[in-house]
């Protein structure tokens, strides 16, 4: 199996298992919406989430700022454009 | 379940290809001017990502890259049944013959290049963050972990930022060898400073090979991974939508 790759160059094992899964899950022909993956029988959910990432100070930051800003009450995406969420 | 593997530009006929997922045999069908390459499995469910199955598609998908130009498909790409398939690909029938084209009689190399870490410019910033931490009061392990977290982030900024130009080079170097190449993003808080993909004829592997060990000899500052022969997992451009009619039943709610 895979007799003619190039050895891994890198020290550790395993490292062409990961460019396999790399491309075998990621690229190739893809067909939309046929994508769920499990592992030992746990269904793994990918979520289209438009994520947003900030750093325990600004987060702080933001609720010290007289509670105005309920996280819970206020779309992320309206913080950002506030210049209040920190970074993407 | 109908199973696909590949998307082949013509019946191999012949051959004995190796079993596919769930151990089950594999056969092609005539789809038009090209064959996918097919399994029925018995579940009705997904795949589950073993190792098992991960290499029962890989070699499916190589044992006909070895015989016909190919589209390896996406893991766990599943039809109810050969009619919703073979209406869902003749859609694509442009895309698929064009694709085809373009990777016949080639094989995708992958070639990653990290920068060695460097341990004065880490001890630095650490220490600097260290001094920062022991004049904060009462510092959460919150604050602490991400100071950590940021240590990292800085030195692999730093490489990255010193080693961006070499990697350009260094790929340029590489594409001369291919018929197209390409380009993924790097995480932020790694060391990687090339992370590509090479079209190349199989004529030109040796040629690449040669190339890249010449490079790897040049720059021993850095780390080099060179992968591949692979089917062309990375040169295909186009995404299929599947035909609605085939999601009926589980839309219909009421």
């Amino acid at each position: 199996m895979f007799d003619d790759k190039e050895k891994s160059n890198f020290s550790t094992t395993g490292n062409q298992l990961v460019e396999l899964l790399d491309r075998i899950l990621d690229r190739g022909v893809v067909v939309h919406g046929e994508i769920s993956i499990s592992v030992a029988n746990v269904d793994l959910i990918y979520l289209g989430l438009n994520v947003l990432l900030t750093s325990i100070d600004k987060l702080e930051e933001i609720r010290k700022d007289g509670n105005k800003l309920p996280l819970s009450s206020k779309p992320l995406n309206a913080l950002v454009a506030e210049g209040k969420g920190g970074k993407r | 379940m109908i199973y696909l593997y590949a998307i082949a530009s013509e019946v191999v006929s012949l051959l004995d290809p190796p079993p596919g997922i769930e151990n089950q045999g594999v056969y092609q069908i005539n789809c038009g001017s090209f064959a996918p390459v097919l399994s029925t499995l018995l579940t009705t469910k997904e795949v589950n990502l073993s190792k098992e199955a991960i290499y029962g598609h890989e070699n499916v998908v190589e044992f006909f890259m070895k015989h016909t130009p190919i589209l390896p498909v996406r893991f766990n790409t599943l039809f109810d049944s050969i009619e919703a398939l073979t209406g869902t690909l003749k859609r694509y029938s442009l895309e698929i013959e064009t694709n085809l084209l373009k990777v016949s009689n080639c094989v995708e190399m992958g070639v990653k290049i990290l920068a060695k870490e460097d341990k004065e410019k880490k001890t630095g910033i650490k220490n600097n963050l260290t001094d920062l931490s022991n004049q904060v009061e009462k510092l959460s392990k919150a604050k602490k972990y991400i100071l950590d977290k940021f240590a990292i982030h800085k030195e692999a900024f730093y490489l990255q930022e010193r080693y961006k130009d070499q990697g350009k080079v260094i790929y340029s170097l590489l594409e001369e060898y291919s018929k197209q190449a390409a380009t993924f993003p790097i995480a932020a808080n790694s060391y990687m400073i090339l992370n590509s993909v090479f079209l190349v004829p199989k004529e030109s592997i040796i040629n690449f090979k040669e190339k890249f060990h010449k490079i790897k000899a040049d720059h021993k500052e850095f780390a080099f991974l060179l992968s591949g022969p692979w089917p062309p997992y990375s040169f295909v451009d186009f995404h299929i939508e599947k035909a609605k009619e085939s999601r009926k039943d589980e839309l219909c709610l009421s």
